[in-house]
Protein backbone atom coordinates (compact mmCIF):
# COMPACT_ATOMS: atom_id res chain seq x y z
CA UNK A 1 0.00 0.00 0.00
CA UNK A 2 2.88 2.51 0.66
CA UNK A 3 3.69 2.91 -2.68
CA UNK A 4 0.23 3.46 -3.76
CA UNK A 5 -0.19 5.95 -1.15
CA UNK A 6 2.93 7.51 -3.20
CA UNK A 7 1.85 7.21 -6.61
CA UNK A 8 -2.26 8.72 -5.50
CA UNK A 9 -0.30 11.57 -3.59
CA UNK A 10 1.38 12.21 -6.86
CA UNK A 11 -1.51 12.20 -8.88
CA UNK A 12 -3.28 14.51 -5.86
CA UNK A 13 -0.80 17.06 -6.30
CA UNK A 14 -0.03 16.94 -10.15
CA UNK A 15 -3.99 17.47 -10.95
CA UNK A 16 -4.43 17.87 -14.58
CA UNK A 17 -1.07 17.18 -15.46
CA UNK A 18 -0.52 13.78 -13.37
CA UNK A 19 0.87 11.39 -16.79
CA UNK A 20 3.14 8.30 -16.88
CA UNK A 21 6.43 10.83 -17.15
CA UNK A 22 4.92 13.64 -14.32
CA UNK A 23 3.51 11.12 -11.72
CA UNK A 24 6.98 9.24 -11.79
CA UNK A 25 9.29 12.02 -11.51
CA UNK A 26 7.10 13.14 -8.12
CA UNK A 27 6.93 9.70 -7.18
CA UNK A 28 10.68 9.66 -7.48
CA UNK A 29 10.68 12.69 -5.86
CA UNK A 30 8.69 11.81 -2.69
CA UNK A 31 10.58 8.18 -2.42
CA UNK A 32 13.92 9.71 -2.02
CA UNK A 33 16.56 8.29 -1.60
CA UNK A 34 15.11 5.12 -3.35
CA UNK A 35 14.97 4.64 -6.73
CA UNK A 36 11.71 4.32 -8.69
CA UNK A 37 11.19 2.64 -12.05
CA UNK A 38 8.88 3.71 -14.29
CA UNK A 39 7.37 0.08 -14.97
CA UNK A 40 6.65 -0.17 -11.29
CA UNK A 41 4.45 3.21 -11.61
CA UNK A 42 2.34 1.80 -14.68
CA UNK A 43 2.15 -1.82 -12.81
CA UNK A 44 0.47 0.69 -9.94
CA UNK A 45 -1.61 2.53 -11.91
CA UNK A 46 -3.31 -0.15 -13.33
CA UNK A 47 -4.02 -1.59 -9.87
CA UNK A 48 -5.09 1.65 -8.85
CA UNK A 49 -7.60 1.77 -11.65
CA UNK A 50 -8.77 -1.75 -11.43
CA UNK A 51 -9.61 -0.88 -7.94
CA UNK A 52 -11.49 2.70 -8.92
CA UNK A 53 -9.11 4.42 -6.71
CA UNK A 54 -8.05 6.14 -10.11
CA UNK A 55 -9.35 6.70 -14.00
CA UNK A 56 -7.72 7.43 -16.77
CA UNK A 57 -8.11 9.09 -20.33
CA UNK A 58 -6.06 9.29 -23.89
CA UNK A 59 -5.38 13.36 -24.40
CA UNK A 60 -4.21 14.27 -28.35
CA UNK A 61 -0.77 12.87 -29.57
CA UNK A 62 2.22 15.81 -28.93
CA UNK A 63 5.22 16.46 -31.09
CA UNK A 64 7.38 16.47 -27.70
CA UNK A 65 6.31 12.90 -27.17
CA UNK A 66 7.17 11.48 -30.55
CA UNK A 67 3.57 12.10 -31.96
CA UNK A 68 2.10 9.97 -29.21
CA UNK A 69 -0.51 10.45 -26.76
CA UNK A 70 -0.52 10.85 -22.90
CA UNK A 71 -2.37 8.93 -20.45
CA UNK A 72 -3.81 11.06 -18.10
CA UNK A 73 -5.15 10.15 -14.60
CA UNK A 74 -7.68 11.73 -12.10
CA UNK A 75 -8.12 10.84 -8.45
CA UNK A 76 -11.44 9.19 -8.43
CA UNK A 77 -13.49 9.34 -4.80
CA UNK A 78 -12.67 5.87 -3.51
CA UNK A 79 -8.40 7.42 -4.20
CA UNK A 80 -9.20 10.37 -2.31
CA UNK A 81 -10.99 8.43 0.60
CA UNK A 82 -8.49 5.78 0.81
CA UNK A 83 -5.50 8.67 0.62
CA UNK A 84 -7.32 10.72 3.21
CA UNK A 85 -7.34 7.29 5.70
CA UNK A 86 -3.64 6.13 4.96
CA UNK A 87 -2.69 9.72 6.16
CA UNK A 88 -4.68 9.81 9.33
CA UNK A 89 -3.06 6.35 9.99
CA UNK A 90 0.26 8.18 9.01
CA UNK A 91 -0.54 10.90 12.03
CA UNK A 92 -1.81 8.36 14.63
CA UNK A 93 1.57 6.52 14.25
CA UNK A 94 3.27 9.59 14.54
CA UNK A 95 1.56 10.58 17.83
CA UNK A 96 2.24 7.05 18.80
CA UNK A 97 5.99 7.43 18.39
CA UNK A 98 5.88 10.80 20.18
CA UNK A 99 4.24 9.58 23.20
CA UNK A 100 6.54 6.52 23.50
CA UNK A 101 9.39 8.57 22.98
CA UNK A 102 8.18 11.25 25.67
CA UNK A 103 11.21 14.23 26.65
CA UNK A 104 13.46 12.60 23.37
CA UNK A 105 10.28 14.19 21.34
CA UNK A 106 12.45 14.14 17.49
CA UNK A 107 11.27 17.19 15.55
CA UNK A 108 8.86 16.41 12.31
CA UNK A 109 11.64 15.91 9.86
CA UNK A 110 11.92 12.42 9.87
CA UNK A 111 15.85 11.20 8.09
CA UNK A 112 15.84 7.44 6.71
CA UNK A 113 18.66 5.82 9.13
CA UNK A 114 21.88 4.94 7.17
CA UNK B 1 16.23 -1.69 -34.33
CA UNK B 2 16.22 -2.87 -30.56
CA UNK B 3 13.85 -0.08 -30.01
CA UNK B 4 11.70 -1.03 -32.64
CA UNK B 5 11.18 -4.65 -31.45
CA UNK B 6 10.69 -3.44 -27.97
CA UNK B 7 7.88 -1.32 -29.02
CA UNK B 8 6.13 -4.15 -30.80
CA UNK B 9 6.80 -6.37 -27.59
CA UNK B 10 4.67 -3.77 -25.72
CA UNK B 11 1.06 -4.61 -25.80
CA UNK B 12 -1.25 -2.57 -28.04
CA UNK B 13 -3.42 -1.46 -24.91
CA UNK B 14 -0.84 0.46 -23.41
CA UNK B 15 1.58 0.58 -26.43
CA UNK B 16 0.38 4.33 -26.96
CA UNK B 17 1.04 6.03 -23.72
CA UNK B 18 4.45 3.82 -22.87
CA UNK B 19 6.31 4.91 -26.17
CA UNK B 20 5.30 8.24 -25.49
CA UNK B 21 6.79 8.25 -21.89
CA UNK B 22 9.55 6.68 -23.21
CA UNK B 23 9.91 9.17 -26.19
CA UNK B 24 9.78 12.25 -23.86
CA UNK B 25 12.27 10.67 -21.12
CA UNK B 26 15.03 9.85 -23.98
CA UNK B 27 14.99 6.28 -22.24
CA UNK B 28 18.16 4.23 -23.18
CA UNK B 29 17.71 0.18 -24.24
CA UNK B 30 17.89 -0.57 -20.58
CA UNK B 31 15.19 1.33 -19.16
CA UNK B 32 12.98 0.78 -22.18
CA UNK B 33 13.51 -3.10 -21.76
CA UNK B 34 12.78 -2.94 -18.42
CA UNK B 35 9.69 -0.65 -18.64
CA UNK B 36 8.82 -3.24 -21.46
CA UNK B 37 8.54 -6.18 -18.97
CA UNK B 38 6.46 -4.48 -16.63
CA UNK B 39 3.76 -3.20 -18.64
CA UNK B 40 3.47 -7.11 -20.28
CA UNK B 41 3.23 -8.48 -16.54
CA UNK B 42 0.80 -5.44 -15.62
CA UNK B 43 -1.35 -6.17 -18.78
CA UNK B 44 -0.75 -10.25 -18.27
CA UNK B 45 -2.12 -9.51 -15.04
CA UNK B 46 -5.42 -6.84 -15.76
CA UNK B 47 -6.55 -9.41 -19.08
CA UNK B 48 -6.54 -12.98 -16.58
CA UNK B 49 -9.14 -14.01 -14.60
CA UNK B 50 -7.46 -16.92 -12.01
CA UNK B 51 -10.72 -18.22 -12.41
CA UNK B 52 -11.12 -18.61 -15.78
CA UNK B 53 -7.97 -20.00 -16.21
CA UNK B 54 -8.23 -22.53 -13.64
CA UNK B 55 -11.20 -23.28 -15.44
CA UNK B 56 -9.64 -23.68 -18.69
CA UNK B 57 -6.25 -25.75 -17.17
CA UNK B 58 -8.71 -28.15 -15.76
CA UNK B 59 -10.52 -28.80 -19.24
CA UNK B 60 -7.45 -29.10 -21.05
CA UNK B 61 -5.57 -31.55 -18.62
CA UNK B 62 -9.10 -33.50 -18.37
CA UNK B 63 -8.92 -33.61 -22.52
CA UNK B 64 -5.61 -35.33 -22.15
CA UNK B 65 -5.73 -37.68 -19.58
CA UNK B 66 -9.13 -38.63 -21.31
CA UNK B 67 -7.65 -39.20 -24.30
CA UNK B 68 -4.59 -41.19 -22.87
CA UNK B 69 -6.66 -43.46 -21.08
CA UNK B 70 -8.71 -43.99 -24.06
CA UNK B 71 -5.73 -44.79 -26.68
CA UNK B 72 -2.80 -45.33 -24.44
CA UNK B 73 -3.58 -46.11 -21.17
CA UNK B 74 0.12 -47.31 -20.47
CA UNK B 75 0.85 -43.84 -20.68
CA UNK B 76 -1.11 -43.12 -17.06
CA UNK B 77 0.47 -46.43 -14.96
CA UNK B 78 4.36 -44.28 -15.93
CA UNK B 79 6.12 -42.87 -13.74
CA UNK B 80 6.07 -39.37 -15.33
CA UNK B 81 3.29 -39.71 -17.82
CA UNK B 82 1.08 -37.99 -15.75
CA UNK B 83 3.69 -35.21 -15.84
CA UNK B 84 4.12 -35.14 -19.34
CA UNK B 85 0.53 -34.82 -19.89
CA UNK B 86 0.62 -31.82 -18.25
CA UNK B 87 3.02 -29.88 -20.70
CA UNK B 88 0.76 -29.29 -23.69
CA UNK B 89 -2.09 -27.97 -21.07
CA UNK B 90 0.63 -25.45 -19.77
CA UNK B 91 1.88 -24.03 -22.91
CA UNK B 92 -1.67 -23.77 -24.48
CA UNK B 93 -2.51 -21.64 -21.03
CA UNK B 94 0.52 -19.31 -21.38
CA UNK B 95 -0.19 -18.70 -24.76
CA UNK B 96 -3.72 -17.96 -24.28
CA UNK B 97 -2.41 -15.77 -21.78
CA UNK B 98 -0.53 -13.81 -23.89
CA UNK B 99 -2.95 -13.59 -26.40
CA UNK B 100 -5.60 -11.99 -24.26
CA UNK B 101 -2.71 -9.16 -23.07
CA UNK B 102 -2.00 -9.13 -26.58
CA UNK B 103 -5.57 -8.10 -28.11
CA UNK B 104 -6.08 -4.82 -29.06
CA UNK B 105 -8.80 -3.25 -26.85
CA UNK B 106 -9.79 -1.19 -29.83
CA UNK B 107 -10.17 -3.92 -32.55
CA UNK B 108 -13.51 -5.73 -32.18
CA UNK B 109 -13.84 -8.92 -33.63
CA UNK B 110 -16.43 -12.01 -33.12
CA UNK B 111 -13.85 -14.68 -33.29
CA UNK B 112 -11.36 -12.85 -30.99
CA UNK B 113 -11.80 -15.65 -28.26
CA UNK B 114 -11.13 -18.25 -30.80
CA UNK B 115 -7.74 -16.51 -31.65
CA UNK B 116 -5.98 -17.55 -28.62
CA UNK B 117 -7.71 -20.92 -28.56
CA UNK B 118 -6.11 -21.58 -32.18
CA UNK B 119 -2.72 -20.40 -31.31
CA UNK B 120 -2.62 -22.08 -28.13
CA UNK B 121 -3.52 -25.25 -29.68
CA UNK B 122 -0.19 -24.87 -32.07
CA UNK B 123 1.74 -24.39 -29.11
CA UNK B 124 0.26 -27.33 -27.29
CA UNK B 125 1.11 -29.42 -30.23
CA UNK B 126 4.55 -28.01 -30.93
CA UNK B 127 6.16 -28.12 -27.54
CA UNK B 128 4.35 -31.57 -26.64
CA UNK B 129 5.56 -33.33 -29.42
CA UNK B 130 9.00 -34.99 -27.90
CA UNK B 131 6.91 -35.65 -24.23
CA UNK B 132 3.55 -37.11 -25.83
CA UNK B 133 2.45 -40.02 -28.39
CA UNK B 134 1.66 -38.06 -31.71
CA UNK B 135 -1.92 -39.70 -31.50
CA UNK B 136 -2.51 -38.51 -27.82
CA UNK B 137 -0.80 -35.28 -28.26
CA UNK B 138 -3.34 -34.10 -31.36
CA UNK B 139 -6.36 -35.64 -29.89
CA UNK B 140 -5.83 -34.46 -26.83
CA UNK B 141 -5.19 -30.59 -28.22
CA UNK B 142 -8.17 -31.21 -30.31
CA UNK B 143 -10.04 -32.51 -27.75
CA UNK B 144 -9.26 -29.62 -25.00
CA UNK B 145 -9.42 -26.99 -27.82
CA UNK B 146 -12.92 -28.38 -27.83
CA UNK B 147 -13.57 -27.86 -24.12
CA UNK B 148 -12.15 -24.48 -23.84
CA UNK B 149 -14.31 -23.04 -26.60
CA UNK B 150 -17.18 -22.88 -24.76
CA UNK B 151 -15.16 -21.15 -21.35
CA UNK B 152 -13.82 -18.51 -23.36
CA UNK B 153 -17.31 -18.02 -25.20
CA UNK B 154 -18.79 -17.65 -21.79
CA UNK B 155 -15.84 -15.03 -20.19
CA UNK B 156 -14.43 -13.74 -23.08
CA UNK B 157 -11.35 -11.39 -22.36
CA UNK B 158 -12.08 -8.42 -20.70
CA UNK B 159 -10.58 -5.26 -21.92
CA UNK B 160 -10.95 -2.98 -18.73
CA UNK B 161 -11.25 -4.79 -15.19
CA UNK B 162 -14.65 -3.22 -14.01
CA UNK B 163 -13.58 -0.71 -11.39
CA UNK B 164 -15.70 -1.30 -8.21
CA UNK B 165 -17.51 1.89 -8.35
CA UNK B 166 -19.07 1.01 -11.50
CA UNK B 167 -19.22 -2.70 -11.38
CA UNK B 168 -22.09 -2.81 -13.69
CA UNK B 169 -19.81 -1.09 -16.31
CA UNK B 170 -18.42 -4.46 -16.77
CA UNK B 171 -20.52 -6.03 -19.57
CA UNK B 172 -20.39 -2.59 -21.97
CA UNK B 173 -16.13 -3.32 -22.07
CA UNK B 174 -15.98 -7.24 -22.86
CA UNK B 175 -14.17 -7.20 -26.51
CA UNK B 176 -17.09 -9.24 -28.13
CA UNK B 177 -18.55 -7.58 -30.58
CA UNK B 178 -22.37 -8.61 -31.05
CA UNK B 179 -23.03 -11.48 -32.72
CA UNK B 180 -24.30 -11.68 -36.26
CA UNK B 181 -26.61 -14.60 -37.97
CA UNK B 182 -23.83 -15.58 -40.35
CA UNK B 183 -21.05 -15.47 -37.35
CA UNK B 184 -23.38 -17.72 -35.79
CA UNK B 185 -23.77 -20.54 -38.41
CA UNK B 186 -20.55 -20.55 -39.36
CA UNK B 187 -19.39 -21.23 -35.70
CA UNK B 188 -21.74 -23.68 -35.07
CA UNK B 189 -20.81 -25.82 -37.97
CA UNK B 190 -17.18 -25.27 -37.37
CA UNK B 191 -17.36 -26.62 -34.07
CA UNK B 192 -19.49 -29.63 -35.56
CA UNK B 193 -16.66 -30.43 -38.18
CA UNK B 194 -14.06 -30.28 -35.28
CA UNK B 195 -16.38 -32.81 -33.32
CA UNK B 196 -17.13 -35.23 -36.10
CA UNK B 197 -13.48 -35.16 -37.03
CA UNK B 198 -12.54 -35.72 -33.26
CA UNK B 199 -14.78 -38.84 -32.60
CA UNK B 200 -13.67 -40.53 -36.08
CA UNK B 201 -9.88 -40.07 -35.31
CA UNK B 202 -10.50 -41.50 -32.02
CA UNK B 203 -12.89 -44.79 -33.71
CA UNK B 204 -10.34 -45.08 -36.33
CA UNK B 205 -7.12 -45.54 -33.57
CA UNK B 206 -9.05 -47.74 -31.16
Amino acid sequence: MQFEQLVLTAILGLRDDAYGVSIHDRVQGLAKPKKVSLGAVYVTLDRLEDKGMVSSWLTDPTPERGGRAKRCYRLEALGERALQESAVTAKRVWEAIEEALGNRRPKWNPVRPK
Amino acid sequence: MIQRTLALLIPPACREEVLGDLHQRSAGVAERLHTTLYAILSRVRRTSDPVVLLMEGLALYTAFVVVALWIDPALLSDASGMARLAIPPAAMLIILMLADAYSDPKKRWVYKPLLGVVLGSAAAAAVGSTALPRSVLLLGTAFGALLILPIRTAFPPVTERPQSITGAALWHKLELAPVGVFAKYVTAAAIFALLTLVMYAILSLR
